[in-house]
């Protein structure tokens, strides 16, 4: 993962939670926590995120990862590993 | 015929609601369930439909504007009338009002229909010299002048197909799509709300640069709040002020609305267990190679099945009012959505027995983002026959819910939890649901509702066929 990959991944996942849940300070958020349990995400919170940063950021996350994924820090570097080459 | 749109009653204990903003403007023509505007009530700002093809001859409260419920919004106009409404009593002005709020032009303008006008145009018949005809010599309706000026057309131009020829507003709407690279003129300014003409005013911005998102591209207050960067605030109301009030007015209502109904409701309460593990692992397998957006949530499940069983127990599916039970003719479930910050609504789900999982599962979907959002319709809040709360695959086990008044039952559904769970002579692990009524004794009876709740869960067990 190349740091620039990681940036893009954090500015990316920003502006998704900000749609998603936007009182949630992503800065104050802890990496090592439960995400869900964190940002206060119910199941359809959860999709629309899933949602969102396939969309945006072209990486799908299938159901059988959402185990991988469940601290702020797993999603990001699920995410930046995943991330498309920027056009 | 001249008519009125009235302040909507959002439910029990809705006295009044604030207009935040028009999508309309005099003149418009509107069809039956176009958004016309957004009023800010104590369940969030609603976009209000319309429940009829009309057209906008006045608008009655402008932004900013307390109306008691059943009080006028709008005048409306039938879509046909060629001729402004016959000038009633409590309407002093005959002609609607420009849309830019100049004097209408009387006289020249205004073609009496008795008389006609004294050139009787021909239908159909192109004028040779569209140019030299003066204008005023065109019979036309109000509303298709106005439209003419926006578009930048001219009405010599247009066919006619109204009375004595007359060019209508759908004429012109004929017309302007007939000449899609005419630049419109100056007259034409991008359509905006007036709250959104007047906050880029105020902060010196462009409409013609803004892309409008409200209907028909009309731009709304939040596409100048987002290009500006500026926060516009509603016009009654301002930041965290807006928030608490908000907050409080939620509370208010839920506290009307809840405490009414254990007041009044008799409810009784069943619950039931089942096993979840084969609708569980069918959504596993259905899920495992879609998209994000085609995965289909539990919720679905829930209130898919919800529907189609409670289409045979009429008497759980409807209101009781005036000391009467009136069943619902159609099933639309309603979905109970907390809100960040505090607070739920229940918005209806419209017609789920017959749809898909798929589409049922983007209606929620849709529906949770703009439930927080504060975005929803008028049909959603007031729609709902049943209502379904879930507590979403996390949580605790049983939710016992309040009947929301007035309608007559609500089924509550877990989270699911693994269980020891016996079944021909063998126990195992599975993940179980506790699904749960809380119902009007008035309407209904425990026998029945037990076996409403027993087709529920036959029904979960048959995910496939959902």
């Amino acid at each position: 993962m190349t740091d620039s990959k990681e940036t893009r991944a954090r500015s990316g996942l920003r502006k998704v939670f900000h749609r998603i849940a936007p009182e949630i300070d992503l800065d104050a958020i802890d990496h090592h926590a439960d995400l869900r349990e964190e940002a206060d995400l119910d199941s359809v919170d959860a999709i629309n995120l899933i949602v969102a940063i396939h969309k945006d950021l072209g990486v799908d996350i299938p159901e059988a990862d959402y185990g991988e994924v469940t601290t702020f820090g797993a999603m990001l570097r699920y995410v930046a590993d995943r991330l498309p080459e920027a056009s | 015929m001249s008519d009125h749109y009235l302040m909507p009653s959002l439910g029990a204990g809705m006295t009044d609601g604030t207009v935040i903003e028009w999508y309309v403007e005099p003149g418009q023509s509107v069809a039956k369930g176009d958004v016309v505007g957004l009023v800010d009530t104590d369940k969030g700002a609603i976009e209000m439909e319309i429940w009829e093809d009309a057209q906008i001859a006045e608008i009655l409260a402008g932004p900013g504007t307390k109306v008691p419920v059943g009080d006028p919004l709008l005048a409306l106009g039938a879509t046909t009338a060629e001729e402004p409404a016959e000038p009633s009593p409590a309407d002093p002005a005959p002609a609607p009002p420009e849309a830019d709020g100049r004097e209408p032009e009387r006289g020249a303008e205004v073609e009496d229909p008795e008389t006609g006008p004294e050139a009787e145009p021909e239908p159909g018949l192109e004028p040779e010299a569209p140019g030299s005809e003066p204008q005023a010599r065109v019979p036309s309706t109000p509303a298709a002048r106005m439209r003419a000026a926006e578009m930048g057309l001219s009405l010599g131009d247009i066919e006619g197909t109204g009375p004595e020829g007359a060019v209508t507003l759908p004429d012109v709407e004929r017309a302007a799509k007939s000449k899609p690279t005419a630049p419109p003129r100056e007259a034409a300014a991008p359509k905006a709300t007036p709250v959104a003409r007047r906050a880029a005013e105020a902060l010196g911005v462009d409409l013609a640069g803004i892309k409008g998102t409200g209907p028909r591209g009309t731009i709304t207050r939040e596409d100048v709040e987002r290009v500006s960067g500026a926060r516009v605030p509603a016009p009654t109301r301002e930041g965290e002020a807006e928030e608490l009030d908000r907050h409080a007015a939620m509370r208010r209502a839920i506290a009307a609305a809840m405490a009414q109904s254990k007041r009044e409701i008799p409810h009784y309460y069943l619950a039931h267990t089942l096993s979840l593990e084969r609708a569980l692992r069918w959504l596993e397998r259905t899920n495992r190679d879609r998209a994000p957006t085609e995965r289909i949530l539990q919720a679905a499940l829930y209130l898919k099945a919800v529907s189609i069983a409670v289409s045979d127990f009429p008497e759980l599916n409807g209101f009781w009012e005036d000391d009467s039970f009136r069943p619902a003719e159609a099933v639309h479930p309603g979905l109970a959505i907390s809100l960040r910050g505090g607070g739920l609504v229940a918005p209806a789900v419209h017609d789920v027995a017959e749809q898909p999982l798929d589409r049922i599962t983007s209606a929620v979907r849709d529906l949770v983002q703009r439930a927080r959002a504060g975005r929803l319709r008028a049909s959603e809040v007031t729609d709902a026959t049943i209502t379904v709360t879930s507590l979403g695959d996390r949580g605790v086990e049983t939710v016992f819910g309040v009947i929301y008044p007035p309608q007559v039952s609500i089924v509550g559904v877990g989270a699911p939890m693994e269980r020891p769970w016996a079944e021909g002579g063998m126990v195992g692990a599975h993940r179980t649901l506790r699904l749960t009524l809380s119902a009007d004794h008035r309407a209904s009876d425990g026998h029945r509702g037990s076996l409403f709740l027993e087709r529920v869960a036959e029904l979960l067990q048959t995910p496939e066929n959902l």
